[in-house]
This record gives structure tokens, sequence and C-alpha cells, in this order.
């Protein structure tokens, strides 16, 4: 592998999946995100994209996560993505099982291989969240090249505590991406910015922060997706309540990562046809 | 709200309007979400209905552009309290009878729902729930409360957003603060305090919620007795903090009708 320049460009593009995802629904989140890698690998010449946490299931999965078939959907799932998508890096978020017990996990995958599998750390258990009642906590962080650059990739809840992102860093991530489905209330937005400064501060490391978008029984998932710099300033936002593919180019500026929008590829997704014709069906 | 009607395969939604604000916000905010076409709008007048809430709620169905019908329940009503004579022979009318009401239009509202397989939109604010004005089977009824974490103040805000993009919610409807038939409650305060007081329509018993700190549980108070002529009623006053960051001071809302909080 070349090593990176000192400065300019990185050469590498990735796209960030803000989709509409329907929890149960495994088949038609699956369809959803090999439809929405191909239009960024095809139409954004992206090197990789992004979904949200648990993008496989849907969230808040609840107690289908109870169901042993629906795990046996999500393998199965998986293994189709893997068969189906070559030439951009996928980050996706869906439940593993595995010796210790079921992960809120994310799966970095490539030309039919598993690069790397990261697991949530910090489970949320207040307020909407329940997720110790499903998970056990992982442990270690997960970094992985993509494109040459090592990126710390981490999970909703996990940045918005110093550890993880601090963790990904020791172990050599030159930036992180957070994966999230993150519920809106009043003022979450500004929440969120002064979190992810917080780990911007503590890390010196640039974060492309990338949320879910839809409805949820009460829970509204506001997108809003963001990318910040390592000076804490916000280079990207994804809009509210829209489903987009955002793009950001990662150019190398003395040595540090630097997120650059690029703005005329932003392409607005519309969620398939599958709801709507069910109602018709119905 | 459209992703909770779609991703459940609903053929739009049906709305109970009864000429005030919590179902004028949530029509235009149906209607915003899944179409003109996919909403229809109920109203459901009964013997005590002032007819400026039929026509304001008319109005605005006109404007939106969406079905309207008008189902009277008189008929219902009345046989409910034919079939209930002997059981209730020697009790006085109470908040009984209103409630028979509002569970004839809960009836109504959820037949149309599942005949038609339209979700029923329900139109109850936080405010009205914290302090249970609201009635089990009647107003409650629905599949999907769209403002049911919005606290009336705010409420009042948002149909006033609302009415910025484009007037759809009749003016007369922002403007009433009380419905005809219940008694005026006016509020006032300060940080940190909040007084309700209210005349009295000749009943004695008078409930008020209101809001304290977010530690505190809600506070409910009642008063069983007419302090003084003209009827004046003096709540006392609470210390309340802020729990609404847009807002100051909490909402209180009661059994007479509604007011608004000052901040």
């Amino acid at each position: 592998m070349s090593p990176l320049p000192v400065n300019g460009s990185a050469g590498l593009r990735i796209a960030m999946a803000q989709i509409n995802l329907l929890v149960g629904d495994v088949s038609g989140n699956a369809q959803q995100i090999v439809d929405t890698a191909l239009r960024a690998r095809d139409e954004l010449g992206a090197d990789a994209v992004v979904f949200p946490e648990l993008a496989l299931t849907g969230y808040p999965p609840e107690d289908l996560l109870l169901r042993p078939g629906l795990h046996l959907h999500v393998l199965e799932a998986i293994e189709r993505i893997k068969r189906t998508i070559r030439g951009i890096t996928m980050i996706i978020g869906h439940p593993q099982q595995a010796l210790g017990g079921l992960y809120n996990a994310v799966s970095v995958i490539r030309d039919g291989e598993l690069l790397a599998r990261g697991f949530k750390q910090h489970l949320p258990n207040y307020s909407v969240f329940d997720e110790k009642r499903y998970f056990v906590p992982g442990i270690d962080p997960c970094v992985v090249e993509i494109g040459s650059i090592p990126v710390g990739v981490t999970i909703c809840e996990d940045i918005w505590t110093p550890g993880p992102a601090q963790q990904a860093r020791d172990a050599g991530a030159r930036y992180l991406i957070n994966i999230n489905a993150s519920p809106f209330h009043t003022g979450k937005g500004v929440e969120r910015e002064e979190v992810l400064r917080d780990r911007v501060r503590e890390t010196g490391l640039p974060i492309l922060y990338l949320n879910l978008v839809g409805g949820q029984d009460e829970l509204v998932f506001d997108g809003a997706s963001l990318v910040m710099d390592d000076g804490g300033v916000v280079t990207q936002r994804g809009a509210a309540c829209t489903e987009e593919l955002l793009l950001v180019e990662l150019d190398v500026v003395d040595g540090g990562i630097r997120p650059r929008p690029v703005e005329c590829a932003r392409l607005a997704c519309v969620t398939t046809s599958r709801r709507t014709t069910s109602t018709v069906q119905s | 709200m459209r992703d909770y009607i779609e991703k459940n395969h609903f053929h739009g939604a049906v709305i109970g309007l009864s000429g005030g604000i919590d179902s004028a916000l949530t029509l235009a905010i149906a209607v915003d979400a899944i179409g003109a076409e996919q909403v229809e709008a109920v109203m459901m007048p009964s013997r005590y209905t002032a007819d400026i809430s039929i026509e304001d709620a008319r109005k605005e169905a006109q404007t939106l552009g969406v079905t309207y019908r008008v189902i009277p329940i008189e008929a219902p009503f009345s046989a409910f309290l034919t079939l209930l004579q002997d059981e209730f022979a020697g009790l006085a009318p109470d908040a009984t009878e209103e409630n028979i009401q509002a569970r004839c239009r809960g009836l109504i509202l959820m037949a149309l729902s599942n005949k038609l397989g339209r979700i029923l939109l329900t139109t109850g604010n936080k405010s009205e729930v914290a302090v249970g004005y609201m009635t089990l089977y009647g107003d409650m009824a629905g599949g999907f409360a769209p403002i049911k974490d919005v606290p009336k103040t705010l409420v009042y805000r948002l149909a006033e957003y609302r009415n910025r993009r484009c007037e759809v919610i009749p003016r007369r409807i922002l403007e009433r603060s009380w419905r005809k038939g219940l008694t005026r409650t006016w509020c006032a305060g300060w940080p940190g305090w909040w007084i309700a007081t209210s005349t009295s329509a000749g009943r004695r018993r008078q409930v008020y919620g209101l809001r304290a700190a977010p530690s505190a549980a809600t506070g409910v108070i009642r008063s069983h007795q007419v302090i003084w002529p003209p009827s004046w009623v003096v709540v006392a006053a609470l210390s309340v903090t802020r729990i609404d960051s847009d807002f100051g001071l909490s909402y209180g809302c009661g059994e007479t009708g509604t007011a608004r909080g000052h901040a």
C-alpha cells in the first residue's frame, strides 16, 4: 500500500446513507442497502458507503431480537450482500450472535469478505432505550483500513463517552465513523454537536456521524447526519427527516485527515416502493 | 406520522374535529404528512356544541381540501341516557354525561376507522394527558397520538407557526382560550410561581392540574368550596420551575377549560 501524501487528496470518497428502514423487514432492508450501495458506487463514485446502526433489522427491533428466526434472516442477508456487491466497502449495522451473547454490531464488508467487525460497548438503557435487555457489551475497538487509511468505527452511544473514541485513536484510527439510530427530541441537534466536539477535542480526529431517518412508533429518527473536522467545525450536514446520500471526500492536510463535502453529489433517496405497493395490495 | 401510517399499511387517516385547537393542529399535521386526499374529518355535534365550533371546523376542512362529514350524536346520546335512566335514578348529572358524549364520538370514529381502513388520530396534548383531562374510550380513542408529547402552550405556538406558512387554522380557533358552556380560567405567572383563578359557572367542584418541578409529581388541586362572590376561586400558588426550555413556566388545564400560562 502506498503511503499517504502529507498534503493532498487521500483519494477516498465516503457516502453516508441517511435512509429510512423498516423494523423487522430484514430482506427489504437488505435490498434497500444493496440498491443504495450501487447508487453510491455508480452515481457518486464512492469508495465506501456507511449505513445506520442495526440497519438490517431497523431500530429499535425490541423483542424481535429474542426470536431465533430473525438472526437466521440477518445471516442470510449479510451473505447476500457480500455476494452481490463488489467494488465498494460497506459499513452496516446489524445484530450479531457470538459466543458471548448477542451484540449490537457493525460489519465492514468489501468484495465478499468481512474486513472487520465491531461490537457496541456502551448499551443505553434509559428513556426510550433498553439495549441491555438484548445485548452484551463489546470491549474492543474496531479499526480497519479503508483505502489505506485506518478508520475507527463506533456505534451510537459509544461516541457519547470518551472511551471508545480514544481506544480507536490508540489503535491507530486517523478518523472516526459513528453509525447511529438516534431519536429526535427538542435540542438534540445541539447536544449531538457538543458531544462530537468533545470527542474531537479529546482525540484530534474528525468524525463522520451518520444517523437513521424515519418514524418508528413514537420515535422519530431525524437524520441530520453531520461531518465534523478535527477543529470541531461542522463541514457538512445532512437534511433533517429526509433520506439522503451525502458524499464526503477525505483530504490529507499536514498529515491529518480533513473531510471535504462534495456538495454537488448529494442524492435524494426515495424509499423503495415496497411500502406503497403493500398498501395497495391490502 | 406519515411513516406510522404507511409502514402499517393504513389507507390514510380520520380525525374528529371539535372546532378546538388540538384537533385543528392534528388535522393540519395529517394533511401535511400524507396529503388531503388521504385524510377525512368528522364533526360530531351534540346539543351543547356551539355553532362557531362547527363553522370553524368546516372552514379548516374546506381550506385544507379534506373530505368532511357531520354526524350528530344526539340520537345515541339520548339512547344511552334512556338506557341508563333506571341505573342513574336519584343521582345528579355530572361528568358522566359528558363522558357518554365523548364515548359516542369515540365509537363513531373507530367504526369509521375500521370500515374505511383509515387510522384514527387521537388529538390529545401533553397537558391533558398529564392531568387526566381526557375521557377513557372517548377522546382518547385512536391508533396514533401525534401531539401527545406537546404541551398546550406549544400547541398554540405550533398552530401559529403553521399558519405563518399559509393560513389553514381559522384565526378564531387560535383566539379562543375557553369554550362556551365551560367557565373561563385565567392564569398569570412570573418566574417560579403560577396562580390560576376561575369564575365558577355554578359548579362547586373544580379541578386544576399544575405541573411542578421535574422532580415532583404532577400537582392536582381540588377546590370544593366557592370562596367568595362572584364565585372566584383562588388556587394556591405553587412553585414551578422551568420544565421546557422553550417556554419557561408550565401550563395547567382543568375541568373548567384550558388556559395559557405566561412565562
